[in-house]
């Protein structure tokens, strides 16, 4: 846990954590009974607590739980386990390469009358016995992973029922006041428009009264006229009128306008209030959801299945003596020569897969988007660096282009809806061009290959699914009419076997996460047996 | 004499076409002010619902607050056993 190791609360800061009463008082007893260091620890983790107001506190300890610092006291180890992991499978593969040359030299020796066989299996007991300390501690650290996989996910899943509690107790007791406020804006909203039509005709009847005023003028004029004093027409009844009139007019209006003017300066200070109150935790409510959008890292580990693994190994080490004797027979089958060859070539297409470091195959699809698809770029283009956050790979990493496809999928995936028959079309037109001076070498090959139609190539998958790994029927078994539905292809279309093999890959990962070894392993058996 | 007869009838039908002219008036006004006081009334109840709401919300905050605690205590919780529990295995494996 490097980010604790080094914590700069000294131990007075420590009481101050009891001080501030940061941890919730009931907790005090599990803080009081903690070692120094896991002391020292929390109080550096609830550090940026002490600062905050107590009502958001709350939204500060959330913080905390998804803060990733809290999961990588799990995901450190994890990820050293891991590390662990992947040296011994790597250790493992190379066992079981040398005993596949051990056992083929083996049989060369015995084919020829050689003697020396011996060695050779003392040599095989030895890797065997290697192999199988190998499996014993893969076992044992794969177990410590799984345990520290669980205890993190049980936090996970912990801290998430908090959050997720508290948020629909959020959710359920604001959203009346959310609808409330709504609908108080909408009314206030009504009175405010019904107020600046009004106001209008308010402004019409002062241009009314005005006009009195001036008729009153006039009439005083014409009295002049008559010869009437300004003292006699001062007292004339209509004249009076008028001015009485005006002035009661305008008086009603302006005390009419003044007592809305009142309640208007009230309602905007009573919806302050209301918002004021309410806000605050309709943000806090924002924050929560914000906080727990944060995802945890997936290491991507095989799942053991408990009690088959050895047998899994001993069928593996079957098939590789069954691979060697199969050999054994080609060799001797002069007939068969041509179709050897085929296999052999495709052998070496599939060895032949390009492969790029991360850094330049995204640059590439980048390009290659920029310049064909431009209008798509805003969505289907990777930042390198967030790509490799989120892998948690190196961006100097040597990739497969199939792999970088899966990843990149995946990638995509995980922040938007995206568009599959599209992005299935962009990566085939990108691995075209990609791949164009291998493509040639492909065709050539392809040329030689056999076709079957879709429906008789289904089956016969199926079929060598069932006779050869009945266990994982259910997985990589194909339904028909699904593909045919999901390719949009006609079942009594022909393909290439490699085209077929392509499509089948995708439609697999259509569905589940397929292991990508298992599932090319088993396509170079059953091509194999299907060009025989 | 007939030119102040004539002043006086113009005079009058002068003041005639101003009180009609008020009469149209106060039709308006009325109705001005119907609407002022409408308006007034709508703003009064508004205010009076928005009173209430806040008094009800409250009740609500001291709710959403006791939540609050709840959670903090559930999160101290997790987060302290989480700290507590992978310090104490690291201090075991460094013995």
């Amino acid at each position: 846990m490097p980010n604790y190791e080094k914590p700069k609360t000294s131990p007075e800061e420590l009481k101050e954590v009891e001080k501030k009463e940061v941890i919730f008082y009931d907790n005090k007893s599990i803080f009081e009974k903690m070692s120094d260091k896991a002391k020292k620890i929390a109080s550096a983790v609830y550090e940026g607590v002490y600062q905050m107001p107590v009502a958001n506190r709350i939204v500060g300890k959330m913080e905390i739980a998804y803060n990733q610092k809290i999961i990588d006291i799990y995901d450190k180890k994890m990820a050293k386990r891991k590390n662990k992991l992947d040296a011994i499978d790597y250790c493992l593969n190379i066992l079981r390469q040398q005993r596949k040359n051990c056992l083929s030299s083996k049989k060369e020796l015995e084919k020829e009358g050689v003697p020396g066989t011996a060695s050779l299996e003392i040599q095989l007991k030895k890797i065997a016995q290697q192999k199988e300390e190998f499996l014993n501690k893969r076992d044992k650290i794969q177990t410590k992973f799984e345990a520290k996989e669980n205890k993190r996910d049980l936090f996970i899943e912990k801290r998430d029922a908090v959050a997720k509690k508290l948020i629909d107790y959020y959710e359920e007791k604001l959203k009346p006041y959310e609808q409330k406020l709504e609908s108080f804006n909408k009314e206030k909203a009504r009175w405010e428009q019904l107020l600046q039509e009004t106001e209008l005709r308010h402004q019409n009847i002062e241009q009314r009264l005005k006009e009195l005023e001036d008729k009153k003028t006039h009439l005083e004029e014409l009295y002049k006229k008559m010869g009437w004093s300004e003292r006699k027409i001062k007292h004339v009844e209509s004249t009076k009128e008028i001015e009485k009139y005006v002035a009661g007019k305008r008086k009603q209006l302006h005390l009419e306008r003044e007592s809305i003017e009142k309640e208007i300066l009230k309602n905007q200070k009573k919806i302050s209030k209301l918002e004021t109150k309410v806000n605050p935790y309709l943000d806090k409510k924002q924050a929560f959801i914000r906080v727990t959008e944060r995802q945890k890292i997936d290491y991507k580990v095989k799942k053991r299945e408990r009690g088959t693994r050895r047998e899994e190994e001993t069928r593996e080490e079957e098939t590789e003596e069954e691979e060697i004797r199969e050999e054994g027979i080609e060799e001797e089958e002069v007939e068969t020569e041509e179709k050897l060859g085929m296999e052999e070539e495709k052998e070496k297409v599939f060895e032949k897969e390009p492969e790029f470091a991360l850094k330049e195959v995204i640059n590439k699809w980048n390009n290659y988007l920029k310049e064909e698809h431009s209008d798509v770029f805003k969505t289907y283009g990777i930042d390198e660096l967030i790509f490799a956050k989120e892998s948690g790979l190196k961006l100097d990493k040597n990739f497969k282009i199939s792999e970088w496809n899966r990843l990149m999928k995946e990638y995509l995936n995980l922040y938007q809806q995206v568009d599959e028959e599209k992005i299935n079309n962009f990566i085939k037109d990108f691995n075209k061009k990609l791949s164009l001076g291998m493509e040639e070498e492909k065709e050539k090959v392809f040329e030689k290959e056999p076709e079957f139609a879709l429906k008789e190539v289904i089956n016969k998958w199926n079929n060598y699914l069932k006779e050869e790994h009945s266990d994982v029927f259910k997985t990589y078994g194909i339904d028909e009419l699904i593909f045919a539905k999901e390719s949009g292809l006609k079942l009594d279309k022909n393909f290439k076997i490699s085209e077929w093999n392509r499509l089948m890959k995708e439609y697999l990962n259509l569905y589940q996460q397929v292991d990508e070894e298992k599932i090319n392993n088993f396509i170079k058996d059953f091509n194999k047996k299907l060009s025989k | 004499m007939s030119n102040n007869d004539d002043k006086e009838k113009e005079i009058k039908e002068y003041e005639e076409e101003i009180k009609s002219l008020m009469a149209e008036n106060d039709k308006e006004m009325n109705e001005v002010i119907e609407s002022y006081r409408k308006i007034n009334e709508g703003y009064k109840n508004l205010n009076e619902e928005i009173d209430k709401t806040i008094n009800d919300f409250d009740k609500t905050a001291g709710e959403l607050d006791k939540m609050d605690q709840e959670a903090e205590k559930e999160l101290d919780d997790l987060i302290l056993e989480n700290i507590n529990e992978e310090v104490a295995e690291e201090e075991e494996e460094e013995e």
